[in-house]
């Protein structure tokens, strides 16, 4: 048993380095197939987490007049904090004043008009939601007509149309990520396999003179399933060598731009390169395998 | 699986026809005995490929049984296919060598597949190779060997496990008169050791020159069955 396993690994691997030619288009094909999933997988973390991060940018404020309660203003806060994902924070006339005296985008004079004993800025609540969905219940909430009497001004009239936008976006985004890659890896797979099949193809002649001198199906097929999950060992390694360093490039290029966000794309995919790797890995044998298996069944007959 | 006894091969009322209208065997009855050497004759489409065929089990014949050593190969299950198939050897007109090994790796897949130990590998591979003459292109591969070396090459791999039956289906079809000689001698010196030789020819030279039974095809019927000249020394009729 262990004698045969040892021949049929072997004819395998041998058979690989001498079909080098087959083995090399079989090769490219798979790792064609990987970096396209791999990509998306890439593309898809960094949709999410640029639109985590613009999420985040969106904020929604409450400016309260200057006759509220503390403890009216206390109780709202309370209301919207409560709702999952949505945080709340208090802004003090104080921190009111501190966010507008470090405002650098207003002129030095305009902002030396206003001081601590002449501090004009409500108190306000800004308030942050993970999922801009609630961001809909956090307005139902100040609605409320028992709030209406102590509320200066809310923001969220004027940023809805922004919200609506970053959301249907990646919504969008999502979408078409999703379906493109089921369509792209759907057609690779068939690429793949029709390659393995053309390889295979061109050994049906061995195959039956395989079959003729005596050798039993698993003989003749262990040897190819071997051959096609080298084809996917080395595939696999190859892509995610590319999409490691592919990503490392795209990333140092979107810093740039991406500044404003400050997200590291590599640092937050840093952690799931194992993951890829491993999945790729999976994918490269199941393909090799598999496309093998398949191509092989129709040559065996005799 | 092929025992010793008197008969050995038995074609009973044998018909093979593709697609149910072309008949390539019809109604063949055939008895051959332990180590005889069988040439088979006939046009083009006479059935003697069909025959060999039928033999090796890559088909089963639309009517009749075939009977070796006592068994009906026709109810062969396939998974048993591969045990009954190391007691024969192959030599097709087009030798079949597996272009990505060597002289000596064909040799030695024939007893890989049957589980052979190494040392016997490595012990009758190159024996096998001498007798043929191939020693010194054990590592070549076969597109560096001329015609005549590939098929004494794919007589050793069909030889190399002691099968009880031999087949040959036009050996000299690609060869020289020289090669040719050879390959025909080489077939007789198998024939010596008790081996059931059945070949398949064209070439009346050879029929003529080995004086062995001979059958005549034609139309996918046996026309003669000619039994051995007593002169030729050698073989192993009974």
């Amino acid at each position: 048993m262990i004698v045969r396993l040892r021949r049929v690994v072997i004819l395998g691997l041998v058979n690989f380095w001498r079909n080098k030619w087959m083995s090399v288009a079989a090769v490219l094909i798979i790792m064609m197939t990987l970096i396209m999933m791999g990509t998306f997988v890439v593309l898809s973390f960094f949709a999410n987490n640029v639109s985590k991060a613009l999420k985040n940018k969106v904020t929604v404020q409450v400016d309260f007049t200057e006759a509220a309660e503390e403890g009216d203003i206390q109780n709202l806060q309370q209301a919207l904090s409560s709702q999952a994902g949505v945080v709340a924070s208090y802004i003090s006339k104080e921190d009111a004043l501190a966010d507008f005296k470090s405002r650098a985008d207003i002129k030095q004079s305009t902002r030396d008009l206003i001081d601590a004993s002449n501090n004009p800025l409500p108190r306000g609540l800004r308030v942050r939601s993970v999922e801009l969905d609630n961001l809909s219940k956090v307005e139902t909430i100040v609605k409320q007509p028992t709030y209406q009497p102590i509320i200066y001004n809310f923001s969220y009239d004027d940023n809805k149309l922004l919200i609506e936008r970053i959301n249907n976006g990646t919504k969008f985004i999502k979408k078409t990520a999703a379906y493109l890659t089921v369509i792209f890896v759907v057609v690779a797979i068939f690429v793949t396999l029709n390659t393995i099949q053309m390889a295979i193809y061109a050994r049906r002649d061995e195959i039956e003179v395989m079959r003729l001198v005596g050798a039993s199906r698993a003989y003749v097929k262990i040897p190819f399933y071997v051959e096609g999950a080298l084809y996917g060992v080395v595939a696999a390694l190859m892509s995610f060598v590319i999409i490691y360093f592919g990503t490392k490039y795209f990333s140092g290029l979107s810093q740039s731009f991406l500044l404003s966000l400050d997200m590291d794309i590599l640092k937050s995919i840093g952690g799931h390169f194992g993951t890829i790797m491993l999945s790729q890995l999976v994918a490269g044998l199941a393909l090799g395998v598999v496309c093998s298996e398949i191509s092989i069944r129709r040559y065996i007959r005799v | 699986m092929i025992s010793d006894s008197g008969v050995i091969i038995q074609f009973i009322k044998v018909t093979k026809r593709y697609q149910n209208r072309i008949t390539a065997l019809d109604n063949v009855n055939l008895t051959i005995h332990k180590g005889e050497f069988v040439v088979l004759v006939g046009p083009s489409g006479a059935g003697k490929s069909t025959l060999i065929r039928l033999l090796v089990r890559e088909e089963v014949p639309t009517e009749g049984k075939i009977m070796v050593a006592g068994r009906d190969i026709t109810r062969v299950r396939e998974r048993d296919l591969p045990y009954y198939r190391r007691n024969v050897g192959i030599v097709f007109q087009d030798f079949k060598l597996l272009p990505n090994k060597t002289v000596y790796e064909n040799v030695a897949y024939a007893l890989e597949v049957a589980d052979e130990s190494d040392e016997i590998i490595r012990d009758r591979v190159p024996r096998i190779l001498r007798l043929v003459g191939l020693a010194n292109r054990a590592k070549n591969y076969p597109n560096e060997i001329s015609g005549g070396e590939q098929q004494r090459a794919s007589i050793a791999r069909a030889m190399v496990h002691n099968p009880k039956l031999l087949i040959a289906d036009e050996p000299t079809g690609n060869l020289d008169d020289r090669n040719t000689a050879e390959v025909v001698d080489l077939l007789l010196r198998i024939n010596e050791t008790g081996t059931i030789v059945i070949l398949a020819t064209h070439d009346s030279g050879i029929v003529n020159a080995l004086k062995k039974r001979v059958i005549t095809f034609n139309t996918g019927k046996v026309v003669s069955d000619q039994p051995a000249k007593k002169s030729h020394s050698g073989g192993g009729e009974s």
